[in-house]
């Protein structure tokens, strides 16, 4: 309770730092994911991720120093080399996007492992601490180093809100942008510069293995919540920043726990969270829609059912049997009393014992899907031109769809029919 | 206007197929006769592909159901070949026009064994009949269009079938390539065959078939070309799309309705 | 006698790889063998906690099972929860990678396998786990058995299999319509590499798989156009990098695995260049254009 009391209240100042490092670099990196997953190039960024490995090397055998600066000088130069490699092979050769950027990733982060191992087996002692790029420690992170993510995390941010209009234009609609004169390539070169930057930054939270995951989760989860893009790239920050923390406060409290894998476990519980849950296209919300569909079908047919009864002897209102409506259309005991019930409540009919009658709403519910049914069939007939014989089920499906502007559109167009094609008349309202 | 046939070659009955639950064809109703030329005509976007691959089952319909023949497809799978969009491989793809071919011969019973001396004689007559046997070595991207074209058609007639789905077989193709396919056709068709084209030129449509489907997510006609070929008819095909019935599936979409209710047994 | 043992292990993860890649490539799923390599590390650091050892066949099943999660995760995302595909494989081997990695770390202190191994492997100690049998007689390493009958497993299905694996990776509609289930030889694909992952990510890592199973199949790719020819270049790139990998290594004293995928890249840039029929050969490609005018006028 100690450990959390102090995390929390960030009682410790270099832990403070830590936090807030760890907060501004995951949430750029979200920020500018959530591009990448609009523009379909979740990929591209792991491969990415792994092309700055030898960068990071590089910079290290040059300069023999691990300044934090130098080093991402060098990751951001071999990932851009890695990024333009892509480019040129799926233009250049038949090789398709997927293959050239796995062939990529794969290629670069061996040579940056080899490159990693020799430098670790050279003996040489300030090398220790290189390896960390492979999994991310930002627990461990040096207060210098701290200064520079956090004030280019900062840099990146502040450069998405100020081209935020272009960002968004040339991510949902480029060709609109090209014929506008906005200057799409040198944009999308812009949206690929900041994205190998929030990577060669990254990195350092998560490592080069699980940097994508800090790009694609966070929008990925967003996205199941909003389709706004700004409040997207807020949930996406608010997701990494969640993140992040959880991470930090992992690592913190058990030191030989990587911060990476932490930060990548708590952003996808929290993507899978939003996609059973979201309420966007959550698989929660679409099963809750398909109850209500199911619902509004079973109370209409039951209506339907108590007109067509009342119409053998024009007598509407007469109170029928529940056995009487099973036997009228197939309708299980349950799904009749649910529904019974359920349509009582709303006054559409009332109940005595094992009947029920309309009421005068209710009489006129069943009268108006009993009209589209037939309306919807005539319609068939006309125009999709279907035998009589064929119309039934088609219109047992739509006649719970049709909305009053196409009920009238549908009336107008037929002109006013009166009866269906099975001979049935069309039942209009007294006051039509 | 729609022409009902006796011992339908092909016969839908009710068919909907249904792409994120917007009906991209609905309630097609037809039958086809056998050993004609038939074309399958409408304007971009209005079902046809969507429609070939339903009676190949490769997609599976919302409701309705297809007979080949009066039976199913799975029964009859060896007596039909369909030649998909040319776009739809990736002519990249490492196999010369031998290889591609020899494809045909391929079923479920001799997926494991190997290519026989009959059926060699079948591929060669194949490349033959589409007049590519110069290039039976060439890899496949290295070809025109009209001769990727032919490669698929050779496939099809590998395949020894006796109903042929032709999907867009002159997209894309040059007009001696045009000709030679629609007279390998009509030859096709003296032997017995019947073949389906899905084809979007009004202008030759006419010329090259004897049957016509038109269609426009919905059934327009489809009877003898002298017989549905008529202005009425084709402004009613390319006249744009029925105002409701495009509302009522942009609802079917967006509200997650099922085009067909749940059918329960009676009693 | 090391340097033969390791050169041969890593010649039979690249056979294995570069034959399986070349199906990956041509059905644009390389993507997904990627994300498999790495999602099977929970399964391997679970049945590593479980039984306590390195025993292979534990080993195997974890993996196994986790190799099908991933592709079940991966359509749950895509299926159910209709995120679009990249984004679901991405999501799906980083989250699954995570947990093998926190597994790995919680249980540091009793477990000796560690994550750089994970990543990069240890070829080098491939030649220490030997089989012996009880008269003494010393059959060679472990890894070589196991990675030998995994090839023979490959080599068994692909030659068998080879018209399946042909039509449904060409043209998924005429195999569909043929009657051939497009789904069976999918899923038969997606676990041989599962399999081959398994097989060889104690010896080279999931790195290295990718590499191997990427790599090659591109190189041989660019050189040839006939199916057949492209899997035995395949191959032949994958030992090439293998043998040149390993003196490399040795050379600069760094990881094998890493040096064997930089010889891949190596291989690949003069296959780019050079090759006969890359598309970068500016003057070939546009005798072949005109050519090709040629004929179709």
């Amino acid at each position: 309770m100690d450990l959390f009391t102090d995390f929390f209240l960030l009682k410790d100042p270099n832990v403070k730092w830590v936090v807030i490092a760890v907060v501004l670099m995951s949430s750029s990196s979200a920020v500018i994911g959530c591009f990448t997953f609009l523009r379909k190039r979740a990929l591209v960024g792991d491969a990415i991720s792994h092309a700055i490995l030898p960068g990071i090397c590089l910079s290290f055998l040059i300069t023999e120093s691990k300044n934090p600066f130098y080093l991402l000088v060098g990751a951001f130069i071999s990932g851009w080399i890695g990024l333009y490699l892509i480019d040129y092979i799926t233009r250049n050769t038949k090789i398709k996007t997927d293959a050239a950027l796995g062939l990529i990733l794969s290629v670069f982060y061996g040579i940056g492992i080899l490159l990693l191992t020799s430098i670790q087996n050279s003996g040489n002692a300030a090398q220790s601490g290189l390896d960390k790029y492979l999994f991310g420690n930002a627990a461990s992170m040096m207060p210098s180093d701290i200064k520079i993510f956090g004030v280019f995390s900062l840099v990146l941010l502040l450069l998405i809100f100020l081209f935020y209009d272009s960002f968004k234009l040339i991510t949902f609609d480029r060709n609109y942008a090209a014929a506008k004169g906005f200057p799409v390539k040198r944009l999308e070169f812009l949206i690929s510069i900041l994205t190998v930057f929030a990577i060669a930054v990254g990195i350092q939270a998560v490592g080069v293995v699980l940097m994508a995951a800090l790009l694609i989760t966070p929008a990925a989860a967003a996205r199941y919540w909003t389709n706004d893009l700004k409040i997207m790239l807020i949930l996406s920050a608010a997701f990494a920043t969640v993140a992040g923390i959880s991470g930090t406060f992992v690592s913190y409290t058990f030191p030989k726990m990587p911060t990476g894998p932490w930060i990548v476990m708590v952003l996808s519980l929290l993507a899978i969270f939003s996609i059973l849950l979201g309420k966007r296209k959550g698989i929660l919300a679409k099963w809750q829609k398909s109850r209500r569909v199911e619902t509004k079908m079973l109370h209409e047919n039951i209506l339907k059912c108590m007109y067509h009864l009342g119409e053998v002897n024009s007598n509407f209102l007469e109170l029928w049997s529940f056995a009487e409506m099973k036997d009228k259309r197939s309708l299980s005991s349950k799904q009749l009393n649910e529904g019974l019930k359920k349509l009582e409540k709303n006054g559409l009919v009332s109940i005595r014992g094992k009947a029920a009658r309309f009421t005068e709403k209710g009489l006129e519910e069943g009268r108006r899907v009993t009209k589209i049914h037939r309306l919807w069939e005539i319609y068939l007939t006309k125009h999709m031109q279907l035998p009589a014989d064929h119309v039934h089920d088609d219109a047992e499906a739509i006649e719970h769809l049709i909305t009053p502007e196409i009920e009238k559109e549908l009336e107008h167009q037929l002109e006013y029919p009166l009866i269906d094609p099975h001979d049935s008349p069309i039942p209009y309202n007294n006051k039509e | 206007m729609i022409e009902h046939v006796e011992n339908p070659v092909l016969e839908l009955h009710n068919l909907t197929v249904t792409y994120d639950n917007k009906p991209a064809v609905w309630n097609l109703d037809y039958t086809l006769p056998a050993g004609k030329l038939i074309g399958v005509i409408g304007p971009n976007g209005s079902g046809k592909t969507t429609m070939m691959k339903a009676i190949m089952g490769l997609i599976k319909p919302s409701s309705g159901y297809i007979k080949l023949f009066g039976r199913d497809l799975a029964d009859v799978r060896d007596k039909v070949a369909y030649v998909p969009q040319r776009g739809s491989v990736d002519w990249d793809f490492p196999v010369n026009v031998y290889d591609t071919v020899t494809m045909g011969r391929f079923n479920r019973k001799n997926l494991f064994k190997r290519i026989n001396n009959k059926d060699k004689e079948i591929i060669s007559d194949a490349i033959k009949k589409v007049q590519l046997e110069a290039f039976a070595k060439r890899q496949i991207s290295q070809l025109s269009g009209g001769q990727q074209q032919r490669v698929f058609i050779a496939r099809a007639l590998a395949q020894e079938a006796d109903l042929y789905l032709l999907d867009e077989p002159f997209a894309g193709v040059d007009a001696a390539t045009e000709n030679a396919i629609i007279s390998l056709l009509k030859e096709m068709k003296q032997q017995g065959k019947t073949i389906v084209v899905v084809h979007h030129d009004l202008q030759t449509a006419s010329k090259y078939f004897d049957w016509l489907v038109l269609i426009n997510t919905r059934l327009i006609a489809s009877g003898k070309t002298e017989e549905v070929f008529q202005k009425e008819i084709l402004e009613k095909t390319y006249g744009g799309r029925l105002q409701i019935l495009t509302q009522v599936a942009e609802l079917l979409k967006q509200q997650g309705y099922p085009v067909r209710e749940k059918k329960r047994p009676k009693g | 006698m090391d340097a033969f043992w390791i050169i041969l292990t890593g010649s039979l993860v690249a056979s294995s790889c570069g034959l399986l890649g070349c199906f990956l490539l041509l059905r644009k799923m390389t993507m997904v063998g990627d994300a498999i390599s790495h999602a099977v590390l929970p399964g391997i650091a679970i049945a590593y906690l479980i039984t306590d050892s390195r025993a292979s066949f534990p080993m195997l099943l974890g993996a196994a099972i986790f190799g099908i999660i991933t592709t079940m995760l991966i359509e749950f995302f895509s299926k159910l929860g209709k995120l679009q595909e990249d984004a679901a494989i991405g999501v799906s081997f980083t989250w699954l990678f995570s947990i093998g990695v926190i597994l790995i770390s919680f249980f540091a202190g009793q477990v000796d396998l560690d994550q750089e191994c994970v990543l990069y492997g240890e070829i080098a100690y491939v030649p220490l786990q030997t089989i012996i049998l009880d008269n003494g007689i010393d059959l060679g390493p472990e890894a070589v058995w196991m990675l030998g009958f995994n090839l023979l497993v490959v080599i068994t299905v692909i030659v068998t299999g080879y018209k399946g694996l042909l039509v449904t990776s060409f043209d998924e509609l005429l195999a569909a319509s043929l009657g051939i289930s497009t789904v069976f030889w999918h899923y038969l694909l997606m676990s041989l590499v599962s399999l081959t992952t398994v097989f060889s990510f104690e010896s080279v890592g999931a790195i290295m798989v990718v590499a191997f199973l990427i790599g090659p199949p591109a190189i041989a790719y660019l050189l040839t156009d006939r199916l057949p020819r492209m899997l035995i270049l395949s191959v032949l790139a994958g030992i090439l990098s293998a043998i040149f990998g390993y003196f490399l290594a040795v050379g600069i004293n760094g990881s094998i695995a890493g040096a064997m995928a930089s010889v891949i890249g190596l291989q690949f840039i003069l296959a780019l260049f050079f090759g006969p029929k890359s598309g970068l050969n500016i003057l070939k490609s546009n005798l072949a254009k005109n050519e090709k005018q040629k004929i179709s006028a």
